[in-house]
């Protein structure tokens, strides 16, 4: 490796191992921060969606998604020439068990006959070893109060097909649900049930909320008629009691995203500290090695090598050392949230189905050997450029 | 000999200024980072926690968080407003109580960071009169029967089409910004107001309130648990929080709803414990900052360990004649990670202090028990600024320990060989 100077790099390499390996950590730690920190903002962008999304719309009430939609409206968007299945969703806000966010997941209750229209991309599959398992489907569709609820939600939390979950329902009357479905996909952590059910309880409970719907999921026909289909929605509604806004489905996600306030900014920033912190640290421990080694230098160049060439070897060794850095720190972070561990709670919701990209993960490598050249460039030029006397004067 | 002085260590940290303040610098950003977090988190308890008289009290429908989800009946209120516990006006008679409808209004940030839910709450002049920190700031209030509102200024000053004399598209008609006001830092800082019975016509709620809320008569404040125990009640069943404060009438109300069948579906709480309670749930966004600060702190302490090992390593020497002079291992510890913790001092302190350009900043988030946008300022006080400072010594402390361990550890002879 690198022609003739492999063995001197690689001996410099481990000449101190204890600081490379300290230095090495530091830089890792940082760049699994900005791998972390950018993967969030990618997965906050574009959160996970369904196979042909992007010829999905989202009618909601023009107030704002807290407002709700009668149930009648679905039937006259499914008429809007374009489009080609529709979906009323009630979002049911309820609490299991307690408040805590480990204990959160949304419940959705629609019309399980468009189940699976509305989520071509799931799979429905046996809660334990997660093969396909069509016929429980059935077993959900033919029971009013049966629920189907993503694999992730089963094995969090231990449930087994027949349980019952019952659900505290914030605003809405409490539910009490018989586990008879489980599915998988892109996203897997949501628990459905029957709007019927839902609708029979609010009426007797809470006539106001009962014949409502939170919204309306539509598919079209083609990604060319979205512009028509929503102007469309929108003018047939606009002078009805619950005026709408039909926006596409990554619109209407990105709405959930931007409650939560300026995280871009926020991420971005702190994003840029770590990649400073990088740089502090980095240089501080280069410049250490560069005083360390001015002696050594200064005999390579009386052996004839030409600054530039010592140069070259110096970041030679500070591309290998940040370059491994880097790995550990993207790949670990990588291999960290391939497991669903407690962080995901963290975001209350967002991060469930967050996952960071393998391309991101190599972006990581040439970020670290940047940073790495960035914080060396000033130490070991001055070393390799300095007087050969001068050098070897002050080593003594 | 006891101790190695202090100075030592100090001139060594200024001896090495370069490695010093790199490595300082490393340890005050995360400190900055988590002193940033603490803000944030004490800044939007404050909104919450601030507001509040304990002798306000809030009826809502039973288990639903907050008024966005709430709905009571409409022949409720009348029920509630006839309880004698209920404060009146000494003039009229009538009542201190309104019955109030929040709709979430979907608004563009002037910051370009998309759009958030404004409450808009229905109120009437008896309500507004019942949140004592409130007070209008220019214009005029909401008149009866008008599409007009009054915005909080915090509201008026991030969202687009919130300032005064701007038109807001509320249901079918735009409603016409006429006053402005300022709440301090509590909840109603994030709000918009209009007239109840126009805001309810607009969205056809004919038939229910969002909640109703009323002020109990005055009387001696005392903590719910010493009522309960006063009067033999029994707690538990209550489902309040026992050491909140309120007046005798304010306990009666808080137990209309167990105590009156008509009532049932109802539940009581005092303004304070309502605000105080959605705190628990308000945001991801600090849980997210708290998870950054660890992982920069973990990165910082490596740094922190890399550069005591590289000063204990050039002073072998000098370790080594301290040793001899009879200085013991223990001393040679404590001096060494004094000066780690010293080097984590310096930075701590910069990063603490650094982070008082974030306070007072205003900034906005979602609550998520209501889905409703709360402003809010960063607020660095003492206790932020001493629990960020500890960080910064905890993560010198940590990083130092290993190389101090090591220096103590060397024997004298071949630290002195040592060149």
């Amino acid at each position: 490796m690198f022609g003739r100077y492999g063995s001197l790099v690689r001996r410099n390499l481990v000449r101190n191992p204890r600081r490379s390996a300290l230095t090495s950590l530091s830089l890792a730690a940082s760049t699994f921060l900005v791998v972390t920190l950018e993967a969030l903002l990618a997965h906050l962008d574009n959160l996970p969606s369904a196979e042909g999304s992007e010829r999905r719309l989202v009618v909601r009430h023009a107030t704002s998604f807290m407002e709700t939609l009668p149930e009648s409206f679905g039937p006259r968007v499914l008429d809007v020439p374009g489009v080609q299945g529709i979906c009323s969703i009630v979002f049911y806000l309820a609490i299991w068990r307690d408040l805590r966010a480990e204990n959160f997941f949304a419940k959705i209750a629609l019309d399980p006959d468009r189940l699976r229209e509305n989520y071509p991309e799931t799979r429905v599959v046996d809660p334990e070893t997660g093969a396909d398992r069509v016929e429980l489907f059935e077993d959900f569709k033919r029971e009013k109060r049966a629920a189907s609820a993503g694999i992730a939600l089963f094995q969090k939390y231990g449930w087994k097909l027949g349980d019952t979950v019952s659900l505290r329902g914030v605003g809405f009357p409490d539910v009490e649900l018989t586990l008879r479905s489980c599915y998988d996909g892109p996203e897997h952590s949501t628990l459905f049930f029957h709007r019927d059910y839902l609708d029979d309880l609010c009426r007797e409970q809470l006539p106001e909320r009962a014949g409502r719907v939170s919204f309306i999921n539509v598919i079209c026909k083609s990604i060319d008629d979205l512009p028509i289909v929503s102007a469309k929605i929108d003018a047939m509604f606009a002078n009805s009691d619950a005026p709408t806004v039909t926006e596409t489905e990554k619109a209407f996600q990105a709405g959930f995203v931007q409650l939560l306030g300026n995280v871009r900014f926020l991420l971005r920033s702190i994003a840029l500290a770590c990649a400073f912190a990088m740089i502090c640290v980095a240089a501080n421990t280069l410049a250490m090695t560069a005083r360390e080694r001015a002696t050594d230098i200064a005999i390579l160049k009386t052996l004839g090598f030409t600054p530039g060439r010592v140069l070259g070897l110096l970041l030679v060794e500070v591309a290998i050392l940040c370059v491994v850095a880097a790995a550990v720190g993207a790949f670990g972070a990588k291999l960290l949230f391939s497991f669903e561990g407690p962080w995901l709670d963290i975001g209350g919701g967002f991060l469930r189905s967050f996952h960071m990209s393998l391309a991101l993960a190599f972006a990581a490598l040439p970020f670290g050997v940047l940073v790495g050249w960035v914080s060396a460039i000033v130490p070991f030029a001055r070393v390799a450029y300095a007087p050969i006397a001068a050098s070897l004067r002050r080593s003594g | 000999m006891s101790g190695i002085p202090l100075a030592y260590n100090v001139r060594n940290l200024a001896v090495r200024r370069v490695s010093t303040a790199m490595t300082a610098l490393g340890v005050a950003l995360p400190t900055t980072v988590f002193c940033s977090v603490l803000a944030l988190r004490s800044g939007l308890k404050a909104a919450f926690v601030r507001t509040g008289s304990p002798e306000t009290i809030v009826f809502l429908r039973k288990s639903s968080m907050t008024e966005t989800n709430s709905t009571i009946s409409r022949a409720d209120a009348p029920i509630i407003e006839a309880l004698g516990d209920v404060a009146r006006e000494p003039e009229s008679g009538r009542p201190i109580a309104s019955s109030e409808l929040v709709v979430l209004l979907n608004c563009r940030r002037r910051s370009g960071s998309g759009s958030s839910n404004v409450a808009i709450r229905g109120t009437t002049p008896l309500g507004r009169g019942l949140r004592e920190g409130v007070r209008l700031l220019d214009g005029r209030w909401p008149g009866v029967g008008l599409a007009e509102v009054a915005v909080a200024r915090g509201i008026a000053e991030r969202f687009e089409g919130c300032s005064m004399g701007s038109r807001l598209p509320l249901g079918k008609r735009d409603w016409r910004v006429v006053g402005t006001f300022d709440a301090g830092a509590t909840a109603y800082g994030s709000e918009v107001w209009a007239d109840a019975d126009t805001l309810a016509a607009e969205f056809h709620r004919d038939a229910w309130w969002s909640a109703v809320w009323v002020r109990a008569k005055p009387g001696e404040l005392r903590r719910v648990s010493e009522w309960a125990a006063a009067k033999t009640l029994d707690l538990p069943e209550l489902g309040m929080t026992p050491e909140s404060f309120v007046s005798e009438a304010g306990l009666a109300l808080l137990l209309a709803p167990s105590r009156d069948a008509r009532l049932k579906t109802l539940e009581a709480m005092t303004e304070r414990d309502y605000f105080g309670r959605q705190t628990e749930t308000a945001s991801p966004i600090s849980g997210i900052g708290a998870f950054i600060a660890l992982f920069m702190a973990i990165g910082a302490a490596f740094a922190v360990m890399n550069t005591m090992y590289a000063a204990i390593a050039g002073r072998g020497r000098e370790i080594a004649v301290l040793r001899a002079m009879g200085f013991r291992r223990r001393a040679i510890l404590t001096s060494f990670l004094l000066e780690a913790i010293l080097l984590a001092a310096i930075g701590a302190l910069v990063g603490a202090l650094a982070s008082f350009a974030v306070n007072g900043v205003s900034t906005g988030t979602a609550n998520f028990a209501s889905f409703t946008e709360v402003t809010f300022a960063f607020r660095v006080n003492a206790s932020v600024i001493a629990r960020g400072f500890g960080f910064g010594l905890l993560l010198g402390a940590f990083g130092g320990l290993f190389p101090a361990i090591r220096a103590a550890r060397r024997p004298i002879v071949s630290a002195m060989r040592a060149v």
